[in-house]
């Protein structure tokens, strides 16, 4: 995995936001939809960051927080579907923010 | 007796001529046939060169425009210095990047020239300008190495531009001194995959702005969905004329999605490749029919993938 890998993942995940956060039935008005647009923000100026950075790509400790960052993506498809798992939503994203700020402090 | 034997060996040998011609018609050994696969290849390296230019000259205005988009809905004061602050790419990145690619697809050309003629010496000065090209080029690409933020890696990229001439003037040199064609080809097929480095490299720059047009686009679409349901919430759903305002700009954002989709590069990248390496395997294969029947696929395909690449764009620069 390099780093356009982890920026292509960290995008699926912005896709999958976008969809919740688009829902008709989910309002602005709602402190969750606020909680998961501040999410979003700040997933979004982690890939930016990412794509600036420079890693040391072939390292297994690069690799282990990557294949993670895509376990933590696959299981968000699963409860993004509806917006009544909006708590376990917003669990699953700030793992991914923090599997994703634990790459960007491999950073050379 | 004698005229028995010579006809006898005349059949055979008349038959052996007969299915290396029909080979040679199928497989397209003919100069016409060649000559389709290398318009076809440049064609389409000229849509990759523009697609990479128009990708990459858009890239800071798309993350400049998205910053703004986010103050305004978010109420805070409009901010100058952060939204310069998005910016991914200087000037001078852009530009040597995109002559980068331009350059690639010149070296490309040549090889194709070279593939086709009798003698090397008739394509020395289509070499030389590469060779030269090349050298200025990874002048440009050396000096960004130094700059404070060294974005899309600017050291790994000079370090390959570096390599790539290094292995383009030995070419060069080979060609100039007039060598056996059998060296000239041998030192192609050496020092391709420095080619093939500075390409991968490239189409790793494409696809990150390519990414990262993709989640600016999804933020926009957030906003707005999120602006037209803030404005049905209010009384009376609102003022029409603003959520019409709204549905205009809806309109045109799902039109970008829809372009977008079709705007990655990487397959297009992928394809250039592939056809560059069956090129360079049909120079050093003596015109080998197999190989020409491979270059004349992968120039294909290449030129069969650029096209929605190419729509997809020329519908970006006009909504952008």
């Amino acid at each position: 995995m390099n780093k356009v890998d982890v920026a292509t993942e960290i995008g699926d995940v912005l896709t999958t936001i976008d969809a919740l956060l688009s829902d008709p039935e989910f309002s602005p008005s709602n402190p969750k939809w606020q909680q998961l647009f501040a999410l979003r923000k700040h997933l979004d100026d982690q890939q930016r960051e990412l794509v600036q950075e420079i890693f040391a790509e072939d390292s297994p400790e690069f690799d282990q927080i990557a294949k993670q960052l895509g376990e933590a993506s696959d299981s968000l498809e699963k409860v993004a579907g509806s917006i009544a798992k909006l708590g376990t939503v917003l669990k699953t994203v700030s793992s991914i923010a923090s599997l994703a700020d634990k790459i960007l402090n491999l950073a050379l | 007796m004698n005229a028995y034997l010579r006809g006898s060996r005349a059949r055979p040998l008349a038959a052996l001529l007969l299915i290396v011609l029909s080979f040679c018609w199928q497989a397209g050994c003919g100069n016409d046939d060649y000559k389709k696969p290398i318009s076809q290849f440049r064609d389409a390296s000229a849509v990759v060169v523009s697609g990479a230019r128009q990708t990459l000259q858009q890239v800071n205005q798309v993350e400049e425009n998205a910053e703004l988009d986010r103050q305004i809905f978010q109420g805070e004061p409009f901010d100058e210095k952060k939204i310069k602050a998005k910016d991914l790419l200087t000037e001078e990145e852009i530009e040597v990047r995109v002559r980068a690619f331009d350059q690639l697809s010149r070296y490309t050309s040549a090889l194709a020239d070279l593939a086709s003629l009798q003698a090397p010496g008739q394509v020395t000065g289509q070499f030389q300008d590469v060779g030269n090209a090349f050298t200025t080029l990874a002048k440009d690409a050396d000096k960004l190495k130094g700059d404070s933020s060294p974005i899309l890696n600017n050291a790994k990229f000079s370090g390959a531009v570096s390599v790539a001439t290094a292995g383009i003037g030995l070419v060069v040199q080979v060609i100039e001194e007039h060598k056996a064609r059998r060296e000239i080809e041998r030192q192609i097929q050496e020092h391709d995959k420095d080619i093939t480095q500075l390409t991968d490299l490239l189409g790793i720059d494409l696809q990150a702005a390519y990414l990262r047009r993709k989640s600016t686009e999804g933020q926009q679409g957030v906003i707005l969905t999120a602006s037209l349901k803030q404005e049905l919430e209010r009384p009376k759903q609102g003022d029409p004329a603003l959520r019409l305002l709204l549905g205009e700009r809806l309109k045109d954002w799902r039109s970008r999605k829809l372009a977008l989709a079709s705007a990655d590069p990487q397959p297009s990248i992928a394809a250039m490749k592939k056809s560059h390496q069956a090129l360079v395997a049909y120079v050093a294969s003596d015109k080998n029919p197999k190989n020409l029947s491979d270059l004349l696929a992968a120039a294909q395909e290449f030129f069969s993938r650029v096209q929605p690449l190419g729509q997809a764009l020329a519908s970006l620069l006009k909504s952008t």
